[in-house]
């Protein structure tokens, strides 16, 4: 995180010195070789949930990831019978919760895919989650060079207890906002067990929430979801948000982003995405 | 060590031999008759006898010959040769004073005929640049720069504009020891990259050695970049400055007591947040922001007696950056102590006590919402160097080196409210050693040869925690498996390595000569980066258990030859190897910053760098410069990493061309050029992508390859004007006009994918260029 802050600093700086710029280029890339991608979130909420599996594209291609259709798609639920997905074509396949049949917190499931020969699984832990205790909008004159206009902020508190991780997806009128991944540990940064049992801290509880360039107006509808995560989807995210945003003078080599599922019958076969689960907590507000 | 006595008892017996006690020594100083400066490497020639000696860094030569009368010829690159009958009959001392090269009207330099410095010495991968050199050349914003100046020189390289430090035959950035008046500098860059830190009114000359190095000089495995500060004007006071665009200078010399002892103070600073403060008070963000350099440079030196000589030199730089709610600010501080002392007409010792420093700091917050971040390394070093000329065919060198290092990896505070949280890196120390002896022996006319050895050892020393790490796959992240914890001066783990060095002169003739050198060279700190080029933030670490000393092998063979008229032009080619062994590389996705496990981030692996070099150079008349050309691979091998195949390095350069050339119409008027012509560094980009949760486009390269694409070839053209203003008693001034980029090339620093931020869908491959156009500058240089 603070690693981000230092790059926009010096950004500040260089241009004042040197007229850098960027240029979008054609490179001969050479052929992709294709894989299969598991995308699969699931929490313990009654909504129906889902799992998609695509095939990775050309970094090129400006196309729709094709969708994949497997032999069969299920959580394993230790203690309770098998859940099978459904598919409904384009890759997707979904899963309504029976009631009363909630994934439980606490439980590990498993996931598992058939797909001719192959076989691929993952196992997961669902983990607690606090809940939210309000998400407001606040009316903020324009400041910084920001505009005027509604700044959102959420209050919740960690669980008392190191080691809860935390992802906030953040909806505008319904559209997932994918270009800030808003992560957390313990209501704070990774590696700082400070937060722990205490209120989230402002820059992901509220600096995550607002677009500094385009602040909220009347009418707009803004939903939060705070999931409680594996770690090692904290990770995966994390190296995703780097990945996504490795450029400059200072960009690191890219590399590729381990995901946790593997293919039992050939373990030299590399399939993408991840497998968690997760508590949720939700928030709704309109702006007045 | 028994080997090392025993190596010197047989150099004493061999050199013996020839030695003949009728013999007298004539020994003094060679130095620049305007200001006192000695001239290290000046070529003191006997014609009759046919035999010369080369002054060493500090200006003194010594040699043995039957009492008689002589013929002597002194020379040195840029300067008017002295030649003189000397009858001797007794041991002399003779001091020699030379003068720069006089123009006459006609623009023919008066010259003697002399013996050349590259055909006869054996020393070989090696470029000296006088600082009147680098001046010439057309500098960036016109700020003479150092490290830009040696980047043109043949086996260099750099990995873009604005890329810190220098690669050195397909050698790692931290595998150059670059030393300033012997003192090693950490970070050698003011604004990351751009500039380096070193201010050229206080630099007296520069020696890149890029292999058979001697064995005096250790603890790198490509090169030593020696920096060697001016003494000061020991006759006169003068006082030198610059207006630039990026900094003003101002220097000032003078004698202390007349031929007895002088000083240097040269200070320069930034001053665009000077010239931007009108602009900036406009927007209250920016109104208290922070953003400067400077440097200050400081060096006394007192000749005690006709044996004793003392210097002190010193050096401070800093890069501020700063606005409100943010500080970044990084430096280095070196000093040294030296002390010059002649034993009798044939042993000469040098005694150096030295500290050097860098460190940078970083915070972010007001109030009491703050985060800081702050790392060093310094380190304490003492020195000792003789230089023994036993007779007309052997000068021995010996001498020992101490070092001890302390290291602050790094450790950041975060403070919120009333709570506050520490992590990182608990500080480290360690202790390096070397002893070393060489001997330089003429074997025959024809046959020049030097060897010798250095024996080096590292100890990590307690207080301190080190992990034992466990790695189940290669190129994967290790797992910590142990916890050691030392006592404070507790010796836990101590590497030894000899690294002897070779090298041989065998002359063709009087104008041509074959060279070739073997070294080994042991490593044991290593900066730990894995950033496109390099940041002020990046870590040097010691060698630990975990961590191997890097060790390099290398080979090198030459041919040198001089012609024209007055031997106006030196060629020299040559074909190295060198093979590398620990060469740090980094898992995927590794987090190098402020990780106490870092040890767990780290590969090892092979390394191997081989080309050829071919280099042209003009000293003298209207036109003088330099081509230089570099066929060069470097190439590393890793376990886990480009399916364990070989894969380039990203300072990988197939060819490197520079030409740089200067053109005196008169004493008014100059003009310089440079062309730079780099093949592109390989990079790494993703050749697939995916979409996971609704984020699009991750990149994904699913050949494994590293380092899979090339970036297109780098050229540029620079061209500079120099104009001397009219000329006054005591006050002189020039304006220095020049272009950077001249033909407005968007040379590639960098490839990378991204996203289109206005729909994710699209995905592109972007160029970054550091330089997007041309850059013109204006300087103006004066002296008093």
């Amino acid at each position: 995180m603070n690693k981000q802050y230092f790059f926009i600093f010096l950004l500040l700086g260089l241009p004042l010195f040197f007229s850098s710029c960027e240029d979008s280029v054609d490179v001969d890339l050479g052929p992709p070789q294709i894989q299969l991608v598991v995308d699969a979130v699931i929490n313990n909420s009654k909504d129906t949930q889902f799992i998609y599996l695509t095939k990775t594209i050309g970094f090129l291609n400006n196309g729709r990831y094709p969708g994949y259709q497997a032999d069969s798609v299920m959580i394993i639920d230790t203690a309770g019978p098998a859940r099978i997905f459904n598919y409904s074509g384009n890759g997707t396949y979904f899963y309504v919760v029976p009631a009363g049949l909630n994934f439980k917190t606490g439980n590990t499931y498993g996931l598992y895919i058939k797909d001719g020969p192959d076989s691929y699984y993952s196992l997961s832990k669902l983990n607690r989650v606090p809940p939210i205790d309000s998400l407001i909008v606040r009316y903020k004159e324009e400041e910084f060079g920001q505009k005027a206009g509604y700044e959102a902020e959420m209050y919740a508190k960690d669980i008392a207890g190191v080691g809860d991780f935390y992802w906030l997806k953040l909806y505008r009128n319904d559209s997932f906002q994918s270009s800030s991944i808003n992560i957390s540990q313990d209501g704070a940064f990774v590696g700082s067990t400070a937060g722990d049992g205490d209120r989230f801290i402002p820059p992901i509880a509220k600096l995550a929430l607002n677009s500094f360039s385009r602040p909220y107006k009347s009418g707009e509808t803004i939903k939060l979801e705070l999931l409680s995560i594996n770690p090692e989807l904290y990770f995966y995210l994390n190296e995703i948000t780097t990945q996504l945003n490795n450029q400059g003078l200072f960009a690191t080599p890219p590399a590729n982003v381990s995901g946790n599922i593997f293919c039992l019958n050939n373990e030299k076969k590399k399939v993408l995405g991840f497998f968690s689960m997760c508590g949720k907590s939700e928030a709704n507000v309109t702006v007045p | 060590m028994s080997f090392l006595r025993q190596l010197l008892t047989v150099i004493f017996l061999s050199a013996g031999t020839v030695y003949s006690q009728s013999n007298i020594i004539i020994s003094g100083y060679v130095k620049d008759i305007a200001n006192g400066e000695a001239l290290g490497g000046a070529t003191v020639f006997i014609e009759e006898l046919n035999v010369s000696n080369q002054s060493n860094s500090y200006g003194f030569y010594s040699l043995s010959m039957p009492a008689g009368t002589y013929n002597i010829t002194v020379s040195y690159t840029g300067f008017e040769d002295t030649k003189g009958v000397y009858t001797f009959k007794e041991n002399t001392t003779v001091n020699f004073e030379l003068s720069k090269n006089v123009i006459t009207l006609e623009g023919v330099v008066i010259k003697a005929k002399r013996k050349d410095n590259q055909v006869e010495k054996v020393e070989m991968s090696s470029n000296s640049l006088g600082i009147g050199a680098i001046k010439k050349i057309p500098a960036l914003l016109g700020e003479v720069d150092i490290v830009r100046s040696v980047q043109l020189l043949p086996g260099v390289s750099t990995v873009g504009e604005g890329a810190s430090g220098f690669n050195v035959r397909g050698g790692g950035i931290d595998q150059n020891l670059i030393l300033l008046d012997e003192a090693p500098v950490f970070n050698s860059s003011h604004l990351f990259g751009f500039f380096s830190i070193f201010n050229p009114d206080a630099v007296r000359d520069v020696k890149l050695l890029k292999g058979g190095i001697p064995a005096n000089y250790g603890g790198r495995l490509s090169s030593t970049l020696d920096v060697k500060m001016k003494e000061g004007n020991n006759k006169k006071f003068q006082g030198t400055g610059g207006i630039g665009l990026i900094f003003s200078r101002l220097a000032f010399e003078g004698p202390i007591i007349k031929n007895k002892a002088s000083f240097i103070v040269a200070a320069r600073r930034s001053y665009i947040d000077v010239l931007a403060k009108p602009f900036l008070t406009k927007n209250k963000n920016l109104k208290d922001a922070k953003f400067n350099f400077y440097d200050l440079t400081a060096k006394v030196n007192y000749i005690i007696d006709s044996r004793n000589k003392v210097f002190i030199s010193a050096y401070s730089g800093r890069d501020v950056f700063g606005a409100p709610g943010a500080q970044f600010d990084w430096g280095n501080t070196t000093a040294t102590l030296r002390w010059n002392h002649l034993f009798n007409r044939k042993i000469f010792a040098n005694t150096s006590a030295y500290y050097s420093r860098f460190d940078y700091k970083l915070g972010f917050g007001t109030g009491n919402s703050t985060f800081k971040w702050i790392s060093n390394i310094s380190n304490y070093s003492i020195k000792q160097d003789y230089t023994y000329y036993l007779n007309q065919k052997n000068t021995l060198t010996f001498g020992f080196l101490s070092t001890y290092y302390n290291f602050w990896p790094g450790r950041a505070t975060f403070t919120d409210q009333d709570r506050s949280n520490s992590f990182g890196l608990p500080n480290k120390y360690a202790w390096e050693n070397a002893l070393y002896a060489e001997n330089e022996q003429k074997v025959s006319k024809k046959l020049t040869v030097r060897y010798g050895l250095r024996f080096s050892s590292f100890s990590n020393v307690g207080k301190g925690t080190y992990y034992g790490y466990r790695f189940d796959e290669p190129g994967q992240r290790g797992t910590v498996t142990d916890t050691f914890n030392y006592k404070s001066g507790e010796f836990f783990k101590t590497y030894f390595n000899p690294e002897p060095r070779f090298s041989a002169n065998y002359k063709l003739n009087e104008k041509s000569s074959v060279k070739l050198s073997y070294n080994r060279m042991a490593q044991y700190l290593h900066l730990i980066s894995n950033t496109a080029a390099s940041v002020p933030l990046d870590v040097w670490t010691p060698s630990t258990p975990n961590i191997k000393p890097q060790l390099a092998d290398q080979i090198a063979v030459g041919y040198f030859k001089n012609f024209g008229t007055n031997q106006d032009y030196e060629i020299s080619t040559e074909v190295y190897y060198k093979d590398m062994q620990h060469q740090i590389d980094y898992v995927n996705a590794a987090n190098l910053l402020l990780n106490e496990n870092l040890e767990g981030e780290l590969l090892s692996g092979r390394g191997r760098a081989y080309g050829l070099e071919l280099f042209i150079k003009k000293n003298t008349g209207k036109i003088t410069g330099w081509i230089s050309y570099t066929l060069a691979k470097s190439e590393r091998k890793v376990n886990g990493i480009s399916n364990n195949e070989w894969y380039a390095n990203r300072y990988d350069r197939r060819h490197n061309l520079n030409i740089i050339a200067s053109y005196e119409l008169n004493s008014k008027v100059s003009f310089a050029a440079n062309f730079v012509f780099a093949s592109g560094t390989p990079t790494n980009l993703p050749n697939t992508k995916y979409s996971f949760q609704g984020i699009q486009g991750i990149p994904q390269n699913a050949s494994g390859l590293r380092n899979n694409v090339r970036i297109k070839p780098y050229d540029r053209l620079d061209i500079s004007a120099t104009i001397q203003c009219k000329k006054r008693t005591k006050f002189e001034a020039e304006w220095v006009f020049g272009v950077y980029n001249v033909y407005n090339r968007r040379n590639a620093f960098s490839l990378y994918g991204r996203n289109d931020p206005n729909n994710q869908y699209v995905s592109q491959i972007i160029k970054y260029s550091v330089v997007g156009h041309f850059i013109p500058s204006a300087t103006y240089n004066f002296k008093f």
